[in-house]
């Protein structure tokens, strides 16, 4: 094979062909001709640091913030809950704890008004909850998090 | 492909599924941000194609169908949001850009590291080499050559035949090693360029 006719495929090949795997015609020619292989090295050299330029890219910042944030809105999510969940269980256990001691402040649906403690949003039938178990959604205080009380 | 994660599941239901989610697309946010910035050329508009991708993902996981590849689902989603978001006329952007060329021909490194290169760089890069490309030609390319993709899965996720993606990749190859060869002009003249 003459290098020209090298040149042509080297244009098309693949890479794996042009790092001399397998046993075409072109990796003939690229083991016999220095020149060729060369060539052949400078495409590969240059598409894999293309390839390794590509791979070092990743969205910004505050992508997986703007993520959490924009699911949270989707109907019908629990996303936000339950990514706060496990950060706010210490949290969760002191409300549910308040909420047994002093039930007194709303016997009806247990809403608790006080600044301090969670608040009770919701009794949460569209949570898939562990068997026998039911939840409610609890205000934190905090408009970024919010409590799943599993009990 | 590398790194492809397994089949998925597909239970079923018409609402988001968080866990599903996270166990499907999650470890696909890069992935999709890369698909994104070879569709659009420009990090913003990669920003919010991925960001709209995975919110629909999210919406929409419970379409996913066991039988196919999470890469071909999310693959297909990322291009209609950047195919609208290119309609538009406010995101669409100059195409080819010589100098841009020039520079970023002459930051890549051939030595098969891309030690150097800062973000900036990247960027310029990105936007040169895939300039003088087609879509389809820019896409097969950074399937099959850059993220090891076989030609037919490259196809599978583009919805077009195999015989039209390697002939998309055939000259895709060509074109940029044509402008990788005229950084070494004495290689080019071997080989009869
Ligand atoms: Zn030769």
């Amino acid at each position: 094979m003459k290098c020209e006719e090298a040149g042509e495929l080297i244009f098309e090949a693949d890479l794996e062909e042009l790092g001399m795997g397998g046993d075409s015609p072109l990796t003939g020619h690229l083991r016999e001709c220095g020149e060729c292989r060369q060539a052949a090295e400078v495409i590969l050299g240059t598409e894999s640091a293309f390839a390794a330029a590509f791979d070092s890219l990743a969205p910004g910042r505050s992508f997986e913030e703007s993520v959490v944030t924009a699911i949270s809105a989707v109907p019908g999510s629990s996303r936000r809950r339950l990514r706060a969940l496990p950060v706010l269980l210490p949290l969760a256990a002191a409300a549910a704890l308040f909420l047994l001691i002093f039930p007194l402040w709303n016997r009806e649906v247990g809403v608790v008004r006080d600044p301090f403690v969670p608040a009770l949003l919701a009794e949460a039938p569209a949570l898939r909850t562990p068997s026998e178990r039911s939840a409610m959604i609890l205000d934190s205080g905090d408009p970024d998090y919010q409590i799943i009380w599993l009990f | 492909m590398r790194d492809e994660p397994e089949r998925a599941v597909d239970e079923g239901g018409g609402s988001p599924d968080p866990a599903l989610f996270d166990k499907l697309v999650r470890p696909f946010y890069q992935r999709i941000y890369r698909w994104a910035l070879v569709m659009t050329r420009d990090p913003d508009d990669a920003d919010d194609v991925t960001q709209e991708t995975v919110i629909r993902a999210y919406r929409h996981i419970a379409t996913f169908r066991k039988e196919g590849r999470v890469s071909t689902w999310l693959y297909r989603i990322t291009r209609n949001v950047a195919m609208e978001m290119m309609g538009n006329p406010r995101k669409q952007r100059e195409r080819s850009d010589e100098r841009a060329i020039e520079n970023a021909a002459g930051s890549l490194r051939t030595d098969g590291s891309e030690g150097g290169l800062d973000h900036q760089q990247l960027l310029r890069i990105v936007h040169a080499f895939f300039g003088e490309l087609s879509d389809r030609q820019r896409e097969v390319f950074d399937l099959v050559d850059l993220q090891g993709c076989e030609p037919i899965e490259a196809a599978e996720m583009l919805e077009i035949d195999a015989a039209t993606a390697r002939t998309h990749l055939f000259r895709a190859r060509r074109l940029i090693r044509k402008r990788i060869m005229e950084h070494h002009p004495e290689l080019a003249e071997v080989l009869g360029r």
